[in-house]
Order: structure tokens, then sequence, then C-alpha cells
């Protein structure tokens, strides 16, 4: 199977491309920044595109990358951090989070619509729980997750059983850098210790523990292969039931 | 039982911008500032430009600018705003950008709700031939019997 991964330097992203290889994919991978990318062989079947989503540019060359050499599917793992209270959310911060974590998904599903139309393909978009439940502290990155999710369903619903198979995994608090990230602005705003926030929202998920990224990797795939899936998949340790 | 206490009623002024935002969608987000109840409006009627871009990224920028001016950046005690959003809800291609559209104010309005509990926000979606029929719904939103309602929806577009 030959996968396009976006985000595919990020956490959850390079989890997927390594499980991807594992089991003999090959991967159109993208990333913003080459260096994120460089861990992975270009002999071991990973083409890297490197690139800025908002660029259209890179936008054509993902067109040009699955138009080339056909996709199966392609899986969207890219995304930036939200995390802020509404007096702390600048403009500039609300559009970029808006225009990384949901505009792009419709702009990606332009662009790839049409390789994926010739092999019947998937279109795996990771949102969050974030796009299940209202986030306070969270709201422009929920707001975002929110759209993703709609647009996403919208569109399915337009696609219809012959079109693109789209999919969703919604995962829940997994640990990457980002949620390291959203976990020192939490702690930063209730004047907590990093160490003290990390163990309260542990106690938020059912299961104890946050995710893996090999186990959100190993549902992307899941839903990235052909047969019948779930059209969302929620992998939050039971912290958000869907 | 009153809950009054910490929400000053106010009449609504008038509101002869629903009529012109009936007519004819000047701006995409507009603010009607008013003591009783404030409302952003969104409109999500075609006018040919990028929509994902226009509806999604600007509008959604304007709309948090909007409320961090009418919710944290105001010397009301209980700011009240509601979201408006003017939906055709039409059939196509860019109903999924519309219903992106409106989820991004959802999503947005029932997080910031219990976010920010000492204000009220609440968002409304309503066609564009509704528009003349919304004042009991903005009336009941600015008096008392909805002070215990924050982080709410009310989809006007269902048909009964």
């Amino acid at each position: 199977m030959r996968l396009l991964v976006t985000g595919a330097g990020g956490g959850i992203g390079t989890a997927i491309v390594a499980a991807a290889l594992a089991r003999g994919d090959d991967v159109l991978a993208q990333e913003l920044k080459a260096p994120t990318l460089a861990r992975f062989d270009p002999d071991a079947g990973v083409t890297p595109i490197i690139g800025d989503l908002t660029d259209d540019r890179t936008l054509q060359a993902l067109e040009g990358g699955a138009r080339d050499g056909g996709i199966d599917a392609a899986i969207l793992a890219h995304g930036i951090q939200g995390a802020g209270v509404l007096h702390e959310l600048s403009s500039d911060h609300v559009r970029a989070i808006l225009m990384v974590n949901a505009a792009t998904i419709p702009r990606l599903f332009a662009a790839l619509a049409p390789a994926l139309r010739r092999t019947r393909g998937r279109f795996v978009a990771i949102t969050s729980q974030a796009a299940l439940r209202a986030e306070p502290g969270y709201s422009a990155y929920a707001a975002a997750k929110w759209a993703a999710q709609a647009w996403l369903e919208g569109q399915a619903e337009l696609e219809g059983g012959a079109g693109v198979a789209i999919r969703t995994l919604c995962p829940g608090r997994t640990l990457t850098n980002m949620l390291k990230g959203s976990n020192e602005v939490f702690a930063a705003e209730q004047g907590m210790t990093v160490e003290d926030y990390t163990r309260e929202s542990l106690d938020a998920v059912p299961l104890g523990r946050f995710a893996d990224p090999t186990e959100i990797a190993a549902a992307a795939l899941y839903l990235a292969d052909a047969g019948a899936r779930p059209a969302v998949l929620a992998a939050t340790g039971g912290e958000v039931p869907h | 039982m009153s809950h009054t206490a910490d929400v000053p009623q106010r009449k609504p002024t008038n509101r002869a911008w629903l009529a012109r935002l009936s007519a004819t969608s000047e701006s995409r987000v507009a603010i009607q500032r008013d003591a009783a109840l404030s409302v952003v409006s969104m409109d999500l009627r075609d006018d040919g430009g990028d929509a994902i871009n226009n509806w999604i990224v600007e509008a959604g920028t304007q709309l948090f600018a909007a409320l961090r001016e009418l919710v944290v950046d105001t010397a009301a005690d209980c700011p009240r705003v509601c979201v408006l959003v003017v939906d055709p809800v039409t059939d196509g291609t860019l109903q999924p950008v519309r219903q992106a559209a409106c989820a991004m104010v959802r999503g947005a309005v029932l997080s910031l709700g219990p976010e920010r509990p000492e204000s009220r926000l609440t968002m409304v979606r309503a066609r564009p031939d509704q528009l003349d029929q919304l004042a009991a719904t903005l009336d009941y939103l600015a008096g008392d019997e909805a002070s215990y309602i924050t982080g709410a929806s009310l989809d006007l577009t269902q048909r009964r």
C-alpha cells in the first residue's frame, strides 16, 4: 500500500510512518522542515515532501506526488497546539490555529481526491477529542477541531458510497511534544507545576494513562486500510466516549 | 425566584440592523452592541469568494476578536453575547464548509460558556428567511428568564 502522511515528523506522524514502514508500506511523507524527517531512510520507502501546508506550492507538490505515484490512503496527522484562554488568544494565534487545524483539511482533500478516487482510496483525518466536546481553556483549538470534524462529516455525505471514504480519528491525550506544550500552558495558567498538572489531568482519563503514539498510529492505519471501518473512531481512553 | 442579582435588566434597543442583515450581507462578521444583549452576526451566504478562507479562517479570527472585545474588554458585570450565524442551509459543495463554520462557532461558544461563567454566551443559527422572526429569540436571550442560559446553541433552521 502507498500512503501519504502529513505532519510526518510530529509525535503521531512519526509513529504512523514507522508503523507503515514496518508492515511494508511506501510512504509519501510531508513535514514542515526537513530535519524532522531525517530519521527515515529514503531507501526504506519514504519519499519526503518538505513544506508548509498553508502554502499552495506544498499542496501542489503533494497533489503531484499522489497523482504520479498513486496513493491508496492519506492520513492527515499535522496540527498545531492551541491551548489558551480567551483573553490570551491573539488574532494571529487564532488565525494560525484555524488555518492549520481546520482550513488545510478541505484544501488537502481537494488536492488529493482525484488520486484517491482512482484507487477507491481512504482519506483519514486525525482530529482530536476536542472535536467531540467543549474545551474550556482551549476554545480556539476546539473551534478549529469542531470545524474540521463537521467538514469531514459533510464531505463524507457528498462523497456517498462510491466516492472517497472519509474517516476520522479522534485521539485523546497522547504522549507527544504537543501534549507536553499544552500541559505547560495550562499548568502556568493555573499556577501549578507541570508535574502536578500532568497528574491531575491523568485523573480525567478513565484508563489512568495517556495514549502512546504507537497506539494512535495503529488506529490510523486501521482506518487507512480498505474494508468496513467506522466513519469516526474515538481513541480517548474513555475520557470522551463516542 | 428571581435571578436578576448579577444581571441588570435593560430593554433591548431597536433592532433595525436585523432588517439590514436580512436585506443584504454587508459584512461577513458584524457586531451589534446592546447593553442587554450584543449580537455578533456571521453571514454564510455565498458571495463568490473563497469560502474556506472567508467563513473559517477570517470569520473565525474576527469572531474571537469580537468576543474578546465584548466579553473581556468590557466594563459590564455580566456581558451577554449571542453569535448569530446566518446559514442558507443549501445542498451542494459549499454546504460542508457552512457546516464547518457553524460547528466552529458552536465549538467556540460551548467552550467559552464554562470558561467565562461571569458572562452569558449563546449561539443562534438561522436561515436568511428567518431573520425577521428573530426578535422573540433575541428578546428571550436578553431577558431575566434566560439568565441560566450560557454555553448554549439554539438551532432555528429545523423546520417543524
